[in-house]
C-alpha cells in the first residue's frame, strides 16, 4: 500500500546521508518498522547513494597556474583606498560654508573637471574598434618575458610565455565556449603551419582583422583534445599590429 | 563554533586579505586549495576534462577579478563554488543541453554480463565510467547537488548556500537525483 506520510519522506534523503537529527530518525525508524512503501524507499535511495558515493574525483592534468598568473600579470587589480580606510585625525572639522568659500574649493573643482576632460580623452582613445581598424595597445604592456616563437617550429618551443608574429587567417567564436579565436599563419595564402589563438572572456581584447600581420603575446599550450590536436596561445594576453 | 573552526576561519580571512592586496603567493595558495574542486564542478557540469581545464582558469580569473568585493558574509569555498556554478550555467545555456542516450549507459542485454566481474583495476574504473555516465545524463540542476554531495562532501546546508537555496530543496533534488540513478541503474545492480 502506498503510504501517505509526507511529512516522513522528506526526511528520508537526509537519513541515509546520516545528517539527520536524533529525534527525527528515531520518528522516522519507528514508521519504517511498520511501513514496506517506506522501507523500499529507504532501499532505492540507499542504492542511488551508494553508486553516487563511487564517483571519481579527477586531477585535472595540467596546472592552470602559469596562464592565470599570466592574465592577473597582465592587467593588475587596481587597489584604491576606501574612505573607510582614512586615518580620522587627517579629516578636517570645517563648516560647508568654509569650505564653499575656500579657495582650495576653487581649485579642486578646477582638478576634477582637468581630470574629468583627461579620462573623456584617454576613454575616446581606448573605445572599441570598429572591425580592420588597427589595434593600439595604449596601456603599458611589459613584453620582456616573451619568448619569440616561430609559428613553424611552435611545436619545439618550451617557453610558457610566447609572442608569435604572423597574418590572421580567420576569426571566430568557438561554439563550444564563445571565446573569440583565430588562426595565425606564417603565410596568408597557406592554410598551414598555424597557430590557434584564443581570446578568452576576463581579457576582453579586441579580435584582429583578417589579413593584418599581428604580434600575438600569452600562454603557449597544446589542446590533444580529439579534432583539434593544434598548437594554440591561450589565453592572448596581448595584440600588437604589425601592418594591416 | 570549535577552536579549530575558528583558527580555520580567521587563516582563510588573513589569506582572502592578502590576496585582495594582490599578493601573489596568497592568490597562488587559494588556486591550489580549490583548483581541484572547481575542477570536479565544471567537469561534471560540461563532461569535457580539457575544456573543464580551460573553464577553470576562466573561472579562477574571476574569482580573482572579484576578490575585493568578498566580504566573508559567506565561507570562500561556497563563494567560489558560485562563481564557478554560475560560469557552467552560463556555458550550458550557450552551447545547450547535453543529452546522453539511456543506452549508451546500460549497453544492449547482449553486453550485461550479470556474472560477478574479478576485482581488477580495469573493470573497477569501468564500472565507474558507467555511474559517470548516468550522473551525466541527470539534469543540471540535479547533477549539481550529486557532485557537491557525493564528491565534495559538502552537507545539506552547506549545499543551500552554494545554489542559494533551502536544505529543503537540497534534500528534494537529491531525493530525484537518487532514485533516478537507482532506477537507471538497476539493471546494471550486480555489476555495480
Amino acid at each position: 500500500m502506498r503510504c501517505l506520510r509526507f511529512d516522513l519522506w522528506k526526511n528520508v534523503p537526509r537519513y541515509v546521508d546520516d545528517e539527520l537529527d536524533a529525534s527525527a530518525v528515531t520518528r522516522l525508524e519507528n514508521h519504517l518498522l511498520g511501513c514496506n512503501d517506506c522501507r523500499a524507499r529507504v532501499a532505492r535511495l540507499r542504492d542511488g547513494q551508494r553508486l553516487a558515493s563511487r564517483l571519481p574525483r579527477l586531477t585535472p592534468a595540467r596546472d592552470g597556474w602559469a596562464a592565470i598568473e599570466s592574465a592577473l600579470d597582465w592587467q593588475p587589480a587596481a587597489t584604491a583606498p576606501t574612505y573607510a580606510d582614512a586615518p580620522s585625525e587627517f579629516v578636517p572639522r570645517t563648516t560647508w560654508r568654509q569650505v564653499l568659500t575656500s579657495p582650495y574649493f576653487a581649485i579642486t573643482i578646477f582638478a576634477i573637471a582637468l581630470m574629468t576632460l583627461s579620462a573623456a580623452m584617454l576613454w575616446d582613445k581606448q573605445k572599441p574598434l570598429d572591425a580592420g581598424e588597427v589595434i593600439n595597445i595604449t596601456d603599458p604592456f611589459d613584453s620582456t618575458n616573451f619568448r619569440p616563437v616561430l609559428i613553424s617550429e611552435i611545436g619545439k618551443n618550451t617557453a610558457p610565455h610566447i609572442v608569435a608574429e604572423g597574418y590572421v587567417k580567420e576569426v571566430k567564436i568557438d561554439e563550444h565556449d564563445g571565446d573569440t579565436m583565430f588562426k595565425l599563419v606564417e603565410d596568408v595564402r597557406q592554410a598551414e603551419p598555424f597557430i590557434i589563438c584564443e581570446i578568452i572572456t576576463p581579457i576582453n581584447l579586441k579580435a584582429p582583422a583578417v589579413g593584418s600581420r599581428v604580434r600575438v603575446y600569452g600562454v603557449s599550450r597544446y589542446d590533444a583534445k580529439e579534432g583539434r590536436q593544434w598548437h594554440e596561445v591561450h589565453p592572448v594576453l596581448n595584440i600588437e599590429t604589425v601592418n594591416h | 563554533m570549535t577552536t579549530q573552526d575558528a583558527q580555520k576561519e580567521s587563516s582563510e580571512r588573513q589569506l582572502v586579505a592578502a590576496a585582495q592586496r594582490s599578493e601573489r603567493a596568497a592568490q597562488k595558495a587559494i588556486y591550489q586549495l580549490f583548483n581541484e574542486r572547481v575542477y570536479n564542478l565544471v567537469f561534471y557540469s560540461t563532461g569535457d576534462r580539457v575544456f573543464a581545464e580551460d573553464l577553470t582558469q576562466t573561472i579562477f580569473l574571476k574569482v580573482f577579478r572579484a576578490l575585493a568585493q568578498f566580504r566573508h558574509e559567506s565561507k570562500l569555498e561556497t563563494w567560489i563554488y558560485r562563481i564557478a556554478l554560475n560560469e557552467c550555467l552560463n556555458h550550458n545555456r550557450r552551447a545547450g543541453t547535453r543529452y546522453v542516450p539511456l543506452e549508451a549507459i546500460l549497453g544492449s542485454g547482449d553486453e550485461i554480463d550479470a556474472a560477478p566481474l574479478p576485482d581488477s583495476e580495469r573493470e573497477r574504473s569501468q564500472r565507474q565510467a558507467i555511474i559517470q555516465q548516468a550522473v551525466m545524463d541527470l539534469s543540471p540542476k540535479l547533477r549539481a547537488v550529486v557532485v557537491l554531495k557525493y564528491v565534495e562532501g559538502l552537507s545539506y546546508e552547506e549545499i543551500a548556500q552554494v545554489l542559494d537555496c533551502s536544505a529543503g530543496t537540497v534534500a528534494s533534488r537529491l531525493n530525484r537525483a537518487l532514485a533516478t540513478l537507482e532506477e537507471r541503474l538497476r539493471p546494471l545492480r550486480k555489476i555495480l
